[in-house]
C-alpha cells in the first residue's frame, strides 16, 4: 500500500476516494499479467519443444495453459477491471466510494485465493472445465470478494448526483451484477451440484462466453465510452444510439453461451440460437463503434492511444466472430487456432488496451505525479500493437489453414500438426514480443512507486541511522 | 435511461432469460436421461452407456487432472459438420446420451491433437503403446502433445530379471546400464481409460451406418 503517500491534502474530491483500493487492485492487476504471459508463453513453448520441463507434472501443457487462462481473466483484467470501475463510479458520480477499507479486505482476500488458486491448478490439476478451472475449495472465497467488490459499486452509484446516469455507468452496472451472477451459478451447476452429462457443458459454455461479453466487455466498453471523449475532447456521435448499442449488446451476448460448442452434442436449438444471437451482435458492434468514432481537438496522449486501439479491435473481433460463427464456418474454423485468434484479440486487443487506457488517466490522479518515465508508455503501446498484430497472424492464418487442412480428410493428421508448426512458433515469438512490451508499464509503475516514497525515505532512514539512547540495555 | 430501478430491472431479466435459456432449460430436456437398453448383434440385453470399470474411472482422473482436454476433444461431429467421420473418428456422430456418466464431460475447444472419443476402438484388440506417454516422438513424428515421463519410474532391474513392462528404449534415451523405465500405477490407469473411450452403440438418436449395423453393438 506504498502508493497512497503522496497527495497530503484535506480536500480530497470524489474521485481520489478509493486511492488505495484502486491503486492495490491495479498493482496486484499487473502483477498477474506478469505471472499470467510467463505462464502463456511457457504453455506457447511447449508446443513448439514438448520435451521442454516435461519431467514436471507441474508444467505439463494442459495445466499451465488453464493456469495462464485463469492468472490473465481472474487476476489481471477481472482486477484492473474491478479498479478502473470503482474509480469511474466515483468519478462519473462525483459520490465518494463506499467502504473503502472493505474493498482493500475483499482484495487481499481475492489474491490470496487466485493466488493458491493457480497453484492448485499446477500442482494438482484441471478440473476439466475451461475457464472455471479454480479449485472449488478456493472458488467460494473468490466470489465472496467479487460479490463483495460489487455491492461496493453499487452502492457508489446508489450515492450518484441525482437524476443522471451516463453510458459508462449503465455498462459499470451491467457488469456489476452479472460477474456475480455468473460465478455464483457456475459454482452451484458445475462444482459443487454438478449436473449431469453435457449439461455442464451447456453451463460451462454459458458462464465462460459469460465471463467474456457479459463482465470484461461492459468494463472495457464504459472505459472506452468514458475516456474516448474525454481523451479526444469531443462528444459521443449520438447519446439516442448508446442506449440501443448498449441493450442489444446485452441481449444478443448474453444468448451466445454455445459458441464453443457448434456441432457438438448437445441440442440443436442451443446452438442455433447461439449462433443467431452470435451475428446479431453485428449490430451493437456497429453502433457501438460509429457512436465512439470521434474526432477531437485534444492532443494525442497514451490514454487516447490505446482507447482507439482498444476500439478497433473490439470491431473488427466482433465483426470476426460474428462472421465466423455461422455452423458452415466453425465447421472448418472449430478446435483450431483460429478461435484462439478471436480469443486473444479480444483479450489482449481489445480488453487490455481499453483498461491500460483508464490506468494511464487514472494512476497519475490518485499517486500525485506523473508516470515519470514519458518513453515507456510509447514503448508499452508499439509493443501491445506489434505483439498483437503478430498474434493475429501466427493464431489466424495459422488457425484457418489449419481449419483447411482438418477438413480434408485426405490430409493425415500428422500432416495437420506439421503444416501448424511454423504458426506455433510464430506464436511464441508475438506471445514475446507482447509480454516483453507489457515490462515497460511495470518498470514505469515500479518507478513511480520508487518516486512516490523517496520522501519518506529521509524519515524512514533516520529511525534506523539515529543513535538510540540504550533503553534495553542490559 | 436515467432511472436506476429501470435499469436494475432490465439488466436482471436479462440475465435472467439468457440463465433461463442455457441453465434450466437443457436441465429440464436432458437431466432425465437414461442409458438405452437394447438387444446386441448375439441378441444379448445390454445397456448403453455403463459406467467405467474402477482402473479406466481412475485413468479418467488422470486425464482430466493433466488437462488433456486442452488438445485433445472428444466429440464427432455429424458428416455436414467438419471431416470427423470422413476421418475415421468415429462410425456416427456422437449424442448427449454417449456422455451419461461422464462426471465431467470433456467435449474440448481444440484439435491440436486429434480427436479421442473412440481412440478405444481404433485400438482394438491392439495395447496402446505405452511409450508414446513417455516420448511421443518416439511413436509419431513431429508429435507436438506433452511428454508426462513423470507416469514412469527409473528403477534398477530387479535380480528376478528386467520387467516385461520396461520400455524397450534405445539411443539417447536408453536409461542407464542396470536401470529399466516401467510405467507406473496411473500410466496403466492412463492407459486403461484410453482403452475405454469408444462410442460404437446404435442409439435411436443417432444410429449406426447401414454397413456397420452387422457388427454392432458391441
Amino acid at each position: 500500500m506504498s502508493q497512497s503517500c503522496c497527495n497530503t491534502s484535506t480536500e480530497v474530491p470524489a474521485e481520489v476516494s478509493g486511492r488505495e483500493p484502486v491503486l492495490f487492485l491495479f498493482g496486484s492487476a499487473i502483477l498477474w499479467l506478469l505471472a499470467g504471459l510467463a505462464l502463456s508463453l511457457l504453455a506457447s513453448a511447449k508446443l513448439n519443444l514438448p520435451g521442454l520441463l516435461a519431467g514436471c507434472e507441474w508444467f505439463t501443457y494442459g495445466r499451465v495453459e488453464a493456469a495462464a487462462r485463469t492468472a490473465l481473466v481472474f487476476g489481471f483484467a477481472s482486477q484492473l477491471g474491478f479498479g478502473v470501475a470503482l474509480w469511474l463510479l466515483t468519478k462519473t458520480g462525483a459520490a465518494r466510494l463506499s467502504g473503502p477499507g472493505v474493498a482493500v479486505i475483499a482484495t487481499i482476500f481475492w489474491n490470496l485465493a487466485l493466488t493458491l488458486g493457480v497453484v492448485g491448478i499446477l500442482a494438482l490439476g484441471s478440473n476439466g472445465l475451461p475457464g472455471l478451472e479454480l479449485p472449488k475449495q478456493l472458488a467460494p472465497t473468490l466470489g465472496l470478494a467479487i460479490g463483495v467488490l460489487s455491492l461496493i459499486g453499487f452502492s457508489t452509484f446508489a450515492k450518484r448526483e441525482a437524476g443522471s446516469s451516463s453510458p459508462t455507468q449503465w455498462y459499470l452496472m451491467a457488469a456489476l451484477l452479472a460477474f456475480p451472477l455468473l460465478y455464483l451459478t457456475a459454482q452451484v451447476t458445475l462444482l459443487f451440484f454438478p449436473s449431469r452429462g453435457v449439461v455442464q457443458a451447456i453451463s460451462a459454455g454459458w458462464f465462460g462466453q459469460g465471463v467474456l461479453f457479459l463482465w470484461l466487455a461492459p468494463l472495457a466498453l464504459a472505459s472506452l465510452y468514458h475516456f474516448i471523449p474525454a481523451s479526444t475532447g469531443g462528444a459521443v456521435r449520438s447519446p439516442a444510439l448508446a442506449p440501443l448499442g448498449f441493450w442489444s449488446w446485452l441481449i444478443f451476448a448474453s444468448w451466445t453461451g454455445a459458441a464453443s460448442l457448434t456441432g457438438g452434442p448437445v441440442p440443436a436449438w442451443v446452438i442455433t440460437v447461439s449462433v443467431a444471437a452470435s451475428v446479431l451482435l453485428l449490430i451493437p458492434v456497429t453502433l457501438i463503434a460509429v457512436n465512439l468514432t470521434i474526432c477531437g481537438p485534444a492532443k494525442c496522449t497514451t490514454t487516447k492511444y490505446f482507447a482507439l486501439l482498444a476500439l478497433a479491435a473490439f470491431t473488427l473481433g466482433g465483426f470476426a466472430f460474428a462472421l465466423t460463427s455461422p455452423r458452415c464456418a466453425q465447421a472448418v474454423l472449430h478446435f483450431t487456432q483460429f478461435n484462439v485468434a478471436l480469443r486473444e484479440l479480444f483479450l489482449f486487443g481489445f480488453v487490455g488496451p481499453a483498461l491500460f487506457a483508464a490506468f494511464y488517466a487514472i494512476v497519475p490522479q490518485l499517486a500525485g505525479r506523473e508516470f515519470p518515465c514519458r518513453l515507456s508508455p510509447k514503448g508499452h503501446f508499439a509493443f501491445t500493437v506489434l505483439g498483437l498484430g503478430l498474434l493475429l497472424l501466427a493464431s489466424g492464418v495459422g488457425g484457418w489453414k489449419q481449419g483447411w487442412l482438418l477438413a480434408d480428410p485426405k490430409a493425415d493428421f500428422a500432416a495437420v500438426s506439421a503444416g501448424l508448426k511454423p504458426w506455433l512458433w510464430l506464436h511464441t515469438l508475438a506471445l514475446a514480443i507482447y509480454a516483453f512490451g507489457q515490462l515497460a508499464v511495470v518498470a514505469n509503475s515500479v518507478w513511480l512507486i520508487f518516486e512516490c516514497v523517496k520522501p519518506l525515505r529521509q524519515p524512514v532512514l533516520a529511525l534506523f541511522t539515529e543513535t538510540r539512547p540504550a533503553v534495553a540495555g542490559k | 435511461m436515467n432511472s436506476g430501478p429501470l435499469l436494475y430491472f432490465g439488466l436482471v431479466a436479462t440475465l435472467a432469460a439468457s440463465w433461463f435459456g442455457f441453465v434450466v432449460v437443457p436441465h429440464q430436456q436432458l437431466g432425465a436421461l437414461q442409458p438405452e437398453t437394447g438387444a446386441n448383434a448375439a441378441g444379448v440385453e445390454v445397456t448403453y452407456p455403463a459406467a467405467r470399470s474402477g482402473e479406466a474411472a481412475q485413468g479418467r482422473a488422470v486425464y482430466q487432472s493433466l488437462g488433456c482436454v486442452s488438445c485433445h476433444s472428444q466429440q464427432v461431429r455429424s458428416e455436414n459438420n467438419g471431416s470427423d467421420l470422413a476421418r475415421g473418428w468415429g462410425h456416427r456422430r456422437t449424442v448427449a446420451r454417449d456422455y451419461l456418466f461422464d462426471p465431467t464431460p470433456l467435449l474440448g475447444v481444440s484439435r491440436l491433437g486429434p480427436d479421442l472419443a473412440n481412440y478405444g476402438e481404433r485400438l482394438g484388440t491392439n495395447s496402446f503403446p505405452i511409450t508414446r506417454l513417455y516420448r511421443p516422438s518416439l511413436v509419431v513424428t513431429n508429435s507436438t502433445c506433452a511428454a508426462v515421463p513423470f507416469l514412469f519410474e527409473e528403477r534398477p532391474i530387479r535380480r528376478s530379471g528386467p520387467s516385461p513392462e520396461a520400455l524397450a528404449l534405445k539411443g539417447e534415451d536408453a536409461p542407464a546400464a542396470g536401470k529399466e523405465v516401467v510405467p507406473t500405477l496411473r500410466a496403466h490407469q492412463l492407459a486403461a481409460y484410453l482403452h475405454s473411450l469408444g462410442t460404437t452403440a446404435d442409439l435411436p438418436e443417432a444410429p449406426l451406418p447401414p454397413a456397420e449395423d452387422a457388427n454392432a453393438p458391441k
